[in-house]
């Protein structure tokens, strides 16, 4: 579903040199390391928000290198993201953002009800579906931008650092949301340095040091 | 159609929220339009008073005083077969003689002592409208002088020439204050735009993100620019109604001159504001938009 050949990406220094790695169909995996090793950059990678400069990456079919602006977006359609930072519209309410993913994919605006008020009931913020992102905690809006990301079922699903402005509860319960998704199916990636996330999980988390693959751990 | 909707729904919630530096920008549009369509129906009524003015204008031509009646009739044919004239009139001895007459009103009785009638007879040749350019009109006032049984050809080249230079600086004045005005509704709207634009820069990097095409996101922008051009065009239609309505009811007693030049509009204009408006602003949020890049 994602696999990286030999990828190399470089700003003004080295970010990430000749990464290879796949993730299957389907799996839930982790990448973790020390804040700045390129977690986050490799998530951008794959989500075509950069290009790499060297290797090759393929995501769901799509040759990330081969990809001309116009396509990007189609994408971009099949892989949801929970950014670290939230990225939510504050002048829109929970259910507008959440309904701005399937907008984007021109749905009918009762599916896109129905489908929005399922998915919202699905992380447990039915009762918040008119209530304004600033007004909802930090743990409600990660779950808003998770419901977000999983309502137009995308094939991947990624998460950069989704607890890290979260206590442990909140924590759990984001969690557990992203083992419900992978149970449906969606391939999910979670880059995290928090080690609790995985540990005992039975899952597979790749290493990152100085830029490289330090050594993959299977579950 | 789906994504139209919602992005005329966007648009106008947009719109809404910045209600107050929309509805200043659709003002500044509105008066833009207002001055560049005043200006417009001034030239159209200076325009029509000239056309009538320049019915008016003749070329006289002065037979020979001892010119047959054959050759007359001669002159007379060529004169109609000449493609470029479109009247001629022909103005017998006699008949000078009476227009003198009328003229000198009380006077006349000075012409009882003549023993004879001294004024020629002549033809009064109208000239097609666009034909009255001051070299044609010389070029063909000497080609008449040529002809055989003509004595003289007058003209009021000085009248002309005049008309002339006022028709090519309305002209000239249309072209380039309705180039500048329409240049100046294009900043207005590319300015609010732009504004609007780098606000949402936010909103707009998280569309991208989940996956919005250009369009998609360059639409709601492009549909504000046009309402904004749509308003501000309308606004500048009923000014220019309500100015005309109120110069019409109470400015002709005050300043019966304004007759001359404020007599009608064009019904068209009425249309072609709003419309002129919302084609400037669209440019113009299609500026401010410009390229976007994922």
């Amino acid at each position: 579903m994602i696999q990286f050949i030999d990828v190399s990406k470089f700003y003004e220094d080295v970010v990430l040199k000749d990464i290879s790695f796949s993730i299957n169909k389907g799996e839930l995996a982790f990448i973790t390391g020390p804040s700045g090793v390129g977690k986050t950059t490799l998530l951008k990678l794959i989500y075509a928000e950069t290009i790499p400069d060297e290797g090759n990456i393929t995501v769901a079919g799509w040759e990330i290198r081969d990809l001309k602006q116009r396509t990007i977006p189609y994408l971009r359609r099949h892989v949801g993201v929970v950014f670290q930072d939230f990225r939510l519209l504050h002048n829109k309410t929970v259910f507008d953002n959440v309904a701005l993913a399937l907008r984007i994919h021109n749905m009918h605006p009762k599916e896109i009800k129905e489908d929005v008020n399922e998915v919202l009931k699905d992380v447990k913020l039915k009762h918040k579906t008119n209530a304004f992102p600033q007004h909802l905690s930090g743990g409600e809006q990660q779950r808003v931008v998770i419901a977000r990301a999983m309502v137009s079922r995308p094939t991947v699903l990624l998460a950069d650092e989704p607890t890290g402005n979260l206590d442990s509860a909140n924590s759990e319960i984001v969690m557990n949301l992203f083992k419900e998704i992978n149970a449906r199916g969606t391939t999910v990636l979670i880059a995290t340095h928090n080690e609790s996330l995985f540990h005992h999980t039975g899952r597979r988390v790749i290493y990152l040091k100085d830029t490289a693959i330090e050594r993959e751990v299977s579950g | 159609m789906r994504v139209l909707f919602y992005s005329i729904q966007s648009a106008l919630k947009n719109l809404w929220a910045e209600k107050w530096i929309n509805l200043l920008t659709a003002f500044s549009v509105g008066i833009g339009l207002l001055i560049l369509s005043t200006f417009i129906t001034v030239t159209f009524n200076m325009d029509s008073v000239l056309k009538r003015w320049a019915r008016s204008f003749g070329i006289v031509v002065y037979l020979d005083d001892d010119i047959s009646a054959e050759a007359t009739d001669t002159v007379r044919e060529l004169f109609k077969q000449d493609a470029d004239v479109l009247e001629v009139n022909y103005i017998s001895e006699d008949e000078a003689l009476r227009e003198l007459r009328l003229i000198l009103g009380s006077e006349a009785s000075i012409l009882d002592d003549l023993e004879r009638n001294p004024l020629p007879s002549s033809f009064e040749l109208k000239l097609k409208r666009d034909l009255l350019i001051p070299s044609y009109v010389k070029k063909k006032a000497e080609e008449i002088e040529e002809m055989s049984g003509i004595s003289q050809v007058q003209y009021g080249e000085k009248w002309l020439a005049s008309l002339n230079t006022v028709t090519r600086i309305m002209k000239a004045s249309s072209i380039f204050l309705g180039g500048a005005i329409l240049i100046a509704i294009i900043f207005i709207t590319y300015n609010t735009i732009k504004i609007f634009f780098y606000r949402r820069k936010e909103e707009i990097e998280t569309l991208k993100l989940l996956g919005a095409t250009k369009s998609f996101i360059r639409l709601p922008f492009l549909l504000e620019g046009l309402i904004i051009g749509i308003v501000g065009g309308t606004i500048g239609s009923l000014a220019l109604f309500g100015i005309h309505s109120v110069l019409v009811a109470k400015g002709l007693d005050f300043i019966p001159s304004v007759r001359a030049i404020i007599v009608s509009i064009p019904d068209e204009i009425f249309l072609s504001v709003p419309v002129a408006g919302a084609l400037m602003s669209f440019i113009g949020s299609f500026i401010a938009v410009g390229k976007i890049r994922y």
